[in-house]
Formats: structure tokens, C-alpha cells, sequence
């Protein structure tokens, strides 16, 4: 035992030890008890054989229309075996390459149980993931043992993050080079809605009335738009808002309220007004602005447990008045809400509520000035002064950072996302009341910027796609979400406080691009590794040195 | 427009100010107020501890409240009660069952808040976790389990059962006060008495005020941090527990699985209000949203009865954020 430690220190990778541990081929034993068992069930899938009845129903299969699900689940088990099998072969020649093809396979067995559980197609599907979901576990477990760690050696056993990888090589493109790419991801997001409901995994399978696919993909855009916005104030600024669900609601009410037939102060009479939507957006998003600035300017000074249940009472409040006050109609609302102008040539509307590909098209432009604008933002001064209250207020303030004043720039910039998103909603719907504002939405929308990783803004579209796709998609669990979310959060927080897709080394970047900005050329800190290694790493800049 | 603004000046219509009904009815929402007020003060007990102790909003309190209620609930449905009965049992026989609904309560209660504790909080505690992801942590705790409640029992409020049909007891000036007013006002304040000189004379309060003083220092001296925080959070789910027990007997709209967040946000106002971290804080802070909720619901409409603690709330935050009491855990002396 000794000894091997002393070889552990060394750290070099030629002194491992030649024998694979004992747990390795505990682990390479049970991994190829899951090839065989996914071949099995790759084959009786394919067949419709008995065992797989026991998890998936082809006659329902049939009845919606496709086995495009079907297709992906045999591809995937038999993808996943064979991955399995070349990293047993590979363990067997006492090779350590073996860890790149049975931890992969591993994770990926885990999430195919997870979609058969979201699938459920029949109760004693539990049964059956619950034997793949331990079958690789236990491999994967063994993987990361300290045996197996110090066999395989440092470079095998933390490999880079794929995320990291994908982040650097796009952090060393060009701003043109960004461009492109960003264009190329736009048109292929502007073409989705024509996947139909046969393709696997996009499709809606079940299309309850009023959510086809595209309506859900509207939502979840819309739902991206609100996690761009609320990621302004929690992940650039770190000040936790429970009451977004209050900007959301006043954007909604401001439009019903100004163009609505059954409001008693329209300001635009006539519902076909081309322009009444168009000009409402604007004046919600000011009226937005305005609320988070009454909401900001007396509650900014609180510490940041405190902001969370004053805004979680300003969420509250709001909803509260849209119950009580006479004008706002509580229960009953306000229809025939104005539309975005446009008609087809037969003289309909292109904006109508059951079609939700226009919705969706206009959502993802208005994501992109959005975003446009936010990254400029974080880019600036104002940016820089969010990072740093986010991350010491105190030493901010000391620093000569007028925090209060730019805490209340993210709390307004957030609020007037929140009733842009709002008014789109308003819009789209038609209908506003007081049902959708309660404070489970606002922890929804925190949800999804915590999910997809606060203070990243791609980390965090994902977050808000999740959030609302997931439920649209697997509707036998939509009832429980809340749940589903609600246990997500703590496992995020004590697994990945960062999220799917953390923030940290962008906000590096941005440190690093200000501070050669400053001295014209790559940092000379001699604070440690840190300053060091992200020196080393800064690529397209690091060239410019004096 | 011109419409607009000479609705605002003549006050607009959707709110009144029906001050002659706040005089006819003072002592009745005088005491009415004090029963609430005496329940948000024993649940604002838990927030005040735990933030006191950690500095930590405990988010998820509320849900240990309302899984007390439905503890509480459940113990009287199984000892043969069911809603809209009146019962004949004998005057000690209702105090017997009463008192066994409340032992469960708290001790589910107390249960929820540990597992909470070692489940969500104590991996962040190892990590020195910011206080921002102990937050995030608790709302998805207290989402979780307002969640399984949801799923186990569904949307619909349960019955509520009336143990004890209100009696008039007492006539104070134009009031009359039942038994249940009195019970639960009497009850709460001697049981904040005895959490009070519980903190201040036992063994178990000089550690949990040790550590709320200094953690470093105090783990130096030989108390083992992690079984006093178990204990705080222990002796809050059971206040919450009582308190819950109080509820199902006092309120009449039966339990329902959100019904613990409107509670929640109300007794963290109360504990805000005393000075959070203060236990003497919580009673008066509780006693006092209490008075202030139905004095602001018959001012200005039944419908504007919730709206009054975040009003507070705001205006408490903004003027004076250490509270009435303002005064920390562990400073009070021994």
C-alpha cells in the first residue's frame, strides 16, 4: 500500500502500476453483462419480442404515427454496447484507453433510462430501467474508484470537459468567424419548426389541443428570452430575484390593459389596428422599467437573502393586485388582445394563436437584439461592475464601483426583458387573467437560469428550453415538474453549483481581454497559477506582447 | 385620460378605507389578530433560530410547518375523527387527542426539518458554499417537498375537523373571545417562555448560543457544531410542529399542500419585523403582523389581507432591517 503511494506522488504516468486493479475487472464484468443485456433489448425491440413488451407499446407506438423513437432507442443500445465492448477489449490488454469508451457508454446508459422513464410507456418500465440504471452505475462507480484513479493516472482520470473544449475553441475563433457560426446556429433554430411529429426525440408525440410542436417551441423560446433576462440579475449581477414572475405579469397587462376590447382604459380602440401591438411592446417594457425601478431603488440596499424575499413579496404584491383591483378583472381578464400586424394573402391573420411558427420566428429575433445587447452590455463597463459586485460587493464598493447604481441598471435591464417576454406572451395567448403569475412560475424561471448555468447566456437559454420543453414533451410528467425541477435544483446546487454549463471561464476571458486592453499586452501578475495559467491560455490574444 | 385622473383624485373606486367598521370590530380583530399572531410567531421561532445560528434563511420552514399540519391532520382522521362532525367526546378526551395530534405534528415536523438539514444543507455547509446557492437550495427543497405533498394528496384542501367547536368565553369591552383564542394566544406565549429559558438555561441553549457567537471558537471549546445546528433545526420544526397543530384547529379552510408558503413568507416577516435571530423578537414581531393583518383586511377589504405583510415586510426592510428587537441570538445573555 505503501509503496503505491509513494508511486501515486510521483505522478508520473510511466509508474502505474502494470496490473489493472481488481475493481477494473470487476467493472469490465459488469459492463459486459450491460452489452449483453442492450443487445438483448436492441434485438427484442427491433423484433417486437416478448421482453420488450414489458416496456414499450408498439401498437401505441403505431397509433402516433412513427417509430422514430423506436429506431433511435436500438440504434443508441447497440452504439452503447459496442463502445462498451471496445473499452472491455481495451482494459483486457491492460490498456487505459478502455476509460474513453466504457465511462461515455456509461453516462449514456444512465440518460437512456432516464428517457425511458420520461417515455413511460408502461408501468413496469421502472422495473427495467432501474436494472440498466444499476447495471451502469456499478461500472461507472468502480471507474472512479481510488484503485482505478491511481492505475489509470492523472491524465486519464480528469480528462478535459467537453464543454471547456467547445468553449476554447470558440473563445480562439475570430469576431467574423463568431459571426458566422452564430448565423449558421440561427438558420438551422429557424428551421426547426418544420421538423414534423415524426422525427424522433423533436416531435411532440401527444398533441393536447393548443400545443403542437411549434407552439411549444414558441414557449420554450419565450421561456429562453426570460432566463436571458433574469440571468442579467442573477447571473451577472448575483442578486437573486423571486419575484420575476411580477415584470412577466405587468409586460402581459400593460398590453391587455392599452389594447384589450374588455378594458375600460384602451387606448387602442380598434383590434385590427396594425400598429397596436408594435407600439404596447415599448411602452410595457418602460412601464416594466419603471416597476423595477420603484421595485430596485428601496430594496437594492438589502443583503442578498433579504432582495430574495423582498422581490419574492414584490411577485406577490403584483399578483395580488391584479386579484383585488377592480380595473385589472382578476379572474375573468381581458381578451381579443391585439396581435403583431400581418396578414396572409386569404386575408388571415399570420400572428394567430394556433400558429406558433411566426411566434417563434419573431421570438428568436427578438432573442437575438436581445442578446446582442446584453453581451454588449456584459462586454462594458457596466458589465465589469456586475462581475464585480457579483463577486465581492464589498471590495466593489471599495474599489470605487458605484454598486447601488448598478445594481439597479441589472434590475431595470432584467425587468424590461421580463415584460418584453410578457407582451409576447399577452400576444399570443390573447388572453391575460391572474392564473399564470404565481410565485412557483418565478422559481421556474430562477430554475432555469440555475439549471442551464447562471451567468452563461447560451448555458442559459438551454435552462429555459429545458424547463418548458421537458414538460410539453414527456407529458405524463408534466404534472410533476415542480417536482422534477424542484429536486433538480438542490442536486444542481450540490453536484454542479455552475449548471449545465458553467460561467466561470468566460468571465476569465473578459478579466483578461480588460486587463491587456489596459497594459497592451498579456498579464504579468504574479499571483500564482492562475494568473498564470490563464495567461498561457489566452490564445488569439496572448500574441500581442509589446 | 381626463376620466383617469379624476378617479384618482376622488380615490379610486376599488379600494375604501371603511374606518367605521375598524372601530365597531377593534376588539374583535384585536383578538382575532393576537390567535394569528401567536401561531406566525411560533413558526417566525424557526426562521429566527436557524438565521441566528447560520445566517441562513431556511427557506424550506415553511414546508416543515405545513408537513406538521398534515401530520397533525392525519393523527386525527386515524384516531376516528372526520371533517364536519361534531363530536361529544368529553372534555379530557379531546385534550388527549389534541395533544397526540401535536406530539406528531412536532415530532414530523422536527423530522422534515433534519432531513432537510443533513440533505440539503450540511454538503453546502462542508463546502463553504456562498449563501446565494444555500438559498437556491432551499427553495428547491421547499419546492420539492410541496411538491410530494401535491402529488400524494392532490390539489384539493382536506377538510379541515373542528375538534372544538369555538365557544364564547370571555366578554372584553365589545368583544367576545372563544376558547380557542385564548388556548392558542396562552399556549404560544408560554411555549416561547419556555424555548426562551430553554436557550438561555440549559446546556443545550449555551451551546447553540455558543455557536451562534463563534463557530471557530466555540468547536475549540469542545462543542460539537453539527449536533448543535441538528438541535436548532430540531427545535424549530417542533414550534413549527405546535404551531401547525394550532392551525388545523384554529382555521377552518383545512390543509392544503401549499398552504405552508403563505404562512412561511408571513412568520419570516414576523421574525424580520422582531429583529431576525431574536426569539423575543419573534413573538412580538408575530403578534404584531397579526394585529396589523386584520386591522388591514378590515380597513381596506378582506381581499387586502395578504397584501399587508409585504407591505410590511418592504417598509420593515426599508426603515429599520434589524427589526423592533434587533438584537442577535447570541448576545443574549446567560
Amino acid at each position: 500500500m505503501s509503496a503505491n503511494l509513494a508511486e501515486a506522488t510521483t505522478g508520473a504516468t510511466e509508474d502505474r502500476p502494470e496490473r489493472r486493479p481488481t475493481v477494473l475487472v470487476a467493472a469490465g464484468i459488469v459492463a459486459a453483462v450491460l452489452a449483453v443485456f442492450l443487445v438483448a433489448a436492441a434485438i427484442t425491440l427491433a423484433f417486437d419480442l416478448w421482453p420488450a413488451h414489458l416496456f414499450h407499446d408498439a401498437a401505441k407506438d403505431r397509433s402516433n404515427g412513427g417509430y422514430g423513437d423506436l429506431i433511435v432507442a436500438v440504434v443508441v443500445n447497440l452504439v452503447i454496447a459496442a463502445s462498451l465492448l471496445m473499452g472491455i477489449s481495451q482494459l483486457m490488454k491492460d490498456r487505459p484507453q478502455g476509460r474513453r469508451f466504457l465511462v461515455p457508454a456509461g453516462w449514456a446508459t444512465l440518460a437512456m433510462c432516464i428517457f425511458w422513464l420520461l417515455m413511460a410507456q408502461k408501468e413496469s418500465v421502472v422495473i427495467w430501467a432501474a436494472v440498466f440504471f444499476v447495471l451502469a452505475l456499478v461500472p461507472l462507480g468502480l471507474m472512479f474508484s481510488a484503485p482505478a484513479d491511481q492505475w489509470f493516472g492523472p491524465e486519464w482520470t480528469a480528462p478535459a470537459h467537453p464543454v471547456t473544449l467547445v468553449r476554447e475553441r470558440w473563445n480562439s475563433l475570430g469576431r467574423q468567424q463568431q459571426w458566422m457560426w452564430s448565423l449558421i446556429v440561427v438558420a438551422v433554430i429557424v428551421i426547426v419548426p418544420y421538423i414534423g411529429s415524426d422525427v424522433p426525440l423533436f416531435g411532440l408525440i401527444n398533441t393536447e389541443p393548443g400545443t403542437d410542436f411549434p407552439i411549444s417551441l414558441f414557449n420554450a423560446a419565450r421561456y429562453a428570452l426570460i432566463a436571458i433576462g433574469l440571468n442579467v440579475v442573477v447571473g451577472q449581477a448575483g442578486l437573486l430575484d423571486l419575484g420575476y414572475v411580477g415584470f412577466f405579469a405587468i409586460g402581459a397587462y400593460v398590453v391587455a390593459l392599452f389594447t384589450s376590447t374588455d378594458s375600460g382604459m384602451q387606448v387602442f380602440h380598434d383590434p385590427n389596428n396594425p400598429w397596436a401591438w408594435l407600439a404596447c411592446v415599448p411602452i410595457a417594457m418602460v412601464i416594466t422599467m419603471i416597476s423595477g425601478l420603484l421595485l430596485g431603488a428601496p430594496t437594492l440596499r438589502l443583503r442578498g437573502d433579504y432582495l430574495a424575499i423582498v422581490t419574492l413579496g414584490f411577485g406577490e404584491i403584483v399578483r395580488l393586485l391584479a386579484d383585488n383591483v377592480t380595473p385589472l378583472k382578476g379572474n375573468i381578464g381581458f381578451q381579443n388582445i391585439a396581435r403583431p400586424p400581418g396578414h396572409h394573402s386569404d386575408g388571415t391573420a399570420i400572428f394567430a394563436q394556433t400558429n406558433g411558427k411566426p411566434w417563434f420566428w419573431l421570438t428568436v429575433g427578438l432573442i437575438v437584439v436581445v442578446l446582442i445587447f446584453v453581451g454588449n452590455l456584459e462586454r462594458s463597463r457596466v458589465g465589469r461592475a456586475w462581475v464585480a459586485i457579483r463577486e465581492d460587493e464589498d471590495a466593489a464598493e471599495i474599489m470605487g464601483v458605484p454598486t447601488f447604481r448598478f445594481k439597479l441598471w441589472a434590475f431595470v435591464i432584467g425587468a424590461s426583458i421580463g415584460g418584453l417576454s410578457g407582451a409576447l406572451f399577452a400576444g399570443q395567448i390573447g388572453f391575460v387573467n391572474n392564473q399564470k403569475f404565481d410565485p412557483v412560475t418565478s422559481i421556474l424561471f430562477l430554475a432555469a437560469v440555475v439549471l442551464g448555468g447562471s451567468g452563461n447566456k447560451v448555458g442559459v437559454m438551454v435552462g429555459g428550453f429545458l424547463i418548458s420543453y421537458i414538460p410539453d414533451r414527456f407529458t405524463n410528467i408534466a404534472e410533476y415538474k415542480f417536482l422534477i425541477f424542484g429536486i433538480a435544483l438542490i442536486a444542481l446546487m450540490l453536484f454542479r453549483p455552475q449548471g449545465l454549463l458553467g460561467a466561470r471561464q468566460r468571465l476569465l476571458t473578459y478579466g483578461r481581454q480588460a486587463y491587456q486592453a489596459l497594459t497592451g499586452g498579456p498579464e504579468r501578475l504574479d499571483t500564482g497559477a492562475g494568473a498564470m495559467s490563464t495567461a498561457s491560455s489566452s490564445g488569439a490574444m496572448g500574441g500581442q506582447v509589446p | 385620460m381626463l376620466h383617469a385622473s379624476g378617479t384618482v383624485l376622488a380615490g379610486p373606486d376599488w379600494i375604501h378605507f371603511d374606518t367605521t367598521s375598524l372601530h365597531q370590530l377593534f376588539w374583535v380583530d384585536t383578538f382575532s389578530g393576537l390567535t394569528y399572531g401567536a401561531i406566525y410567531a411560533l413558526i417566525a421561532l424557526g426562521y429566527t433560530l436557524v438565521y441566528g445560528l447560520l445566517k441562513l434563511i431556511n427557506f424550506a420552514h415553511s414546508e416543515v410547518f405545513i408537513s406538521g399540519a398534515f401530520a397533525a391532520y392525519f393523527t386525527l382522521k386515524l384516531c376516528g375523527f372526520s371533517p364536519g362532525l361534531a363530536y361529544a367526546t368529553g372534555m379530557i378526551g379531546i385534550v388527549g387527542f389534541l395533544v397526540l395530534a401535536t406530539v406528531v405534528a412536532a415530532g414530523v415536523s422536527s423530522g422534515v426539518a433534519l432531513l432537510v438539514e443533513r440533505v440539503a444543507y450540511k454538503p453546502l455547509r462542508s463546502r463553504n458554499a456562498p449563501s446565494l446557492v444555500f438559498l437556491i437550495t432551499a427553495i428547491g427543497a421547499s419546492l420539492a417537498i410541496q411538491q410530494i405533498i401535491f402529488v400524494w394528496r392532490g390539489a384539493n384542501a382536506e377538510p379541515s375537523i373542528q375538534l372544538v367547536i369555538p365557544q364564547p368565553e370571555l366578554q372584553v369591552f365589545s368583544a367576545t373571545i372563544n376558547n380557542l383564542q385564548i388556548t392558542i394566544v396562552i399556549a404560544a406565549i408560554v411555549l416561547m417562555f419556555v424555548i426562551d429559558q430553554f436557550i438561555r438555561r440549559t446546556r443545550i441553549g449555551r451551546g447553540i448560543r455558543a455557536v451562534a457567537q463563534d463557530p471557530t471558537t466555540a468547536t475549540l471549546m469542545g462543542v460539537n457544531r453539527e449536533r448543535v445546528i441538528m438541535q436548532t433545526f430540531m427545535i424549530g420544526g417542533i414550534a413549527a410542529g405546535i404551531a401547525a397543530s394550532f392551525y388545523i384547529m384554529y382555521i377552518p379552510s383545512g390543509v392544503i399542500y401549499n398552504g405552508g408558503f403563505l404562512l412561511g413568507i408571513k412568520a419570516f416577516v414576523a421574525a424580520v419585523l422582531g429583529g431576525i435571530g431574536n426569539l423575543r423578537g419573534a413573538l412580538l414581531g408575530g403578534l404584531i403582523l397579526g394585529l396589523a393583518e386584520t386591522y388591514g383586511s378590515t380597513l381596506f377589504g378582506s381581499a387586502w389581507h395578504d397584501v399587508v405583510a409585504y407591505v410590511l415586510l418592504i417598509v420593515v426592510l426599508m426603515f429599520r432591517p434589524t427589526g423592533l428587537l434587533g438584537e442577535s441570538l447570541g448576545k443574549s445573555r446567560a
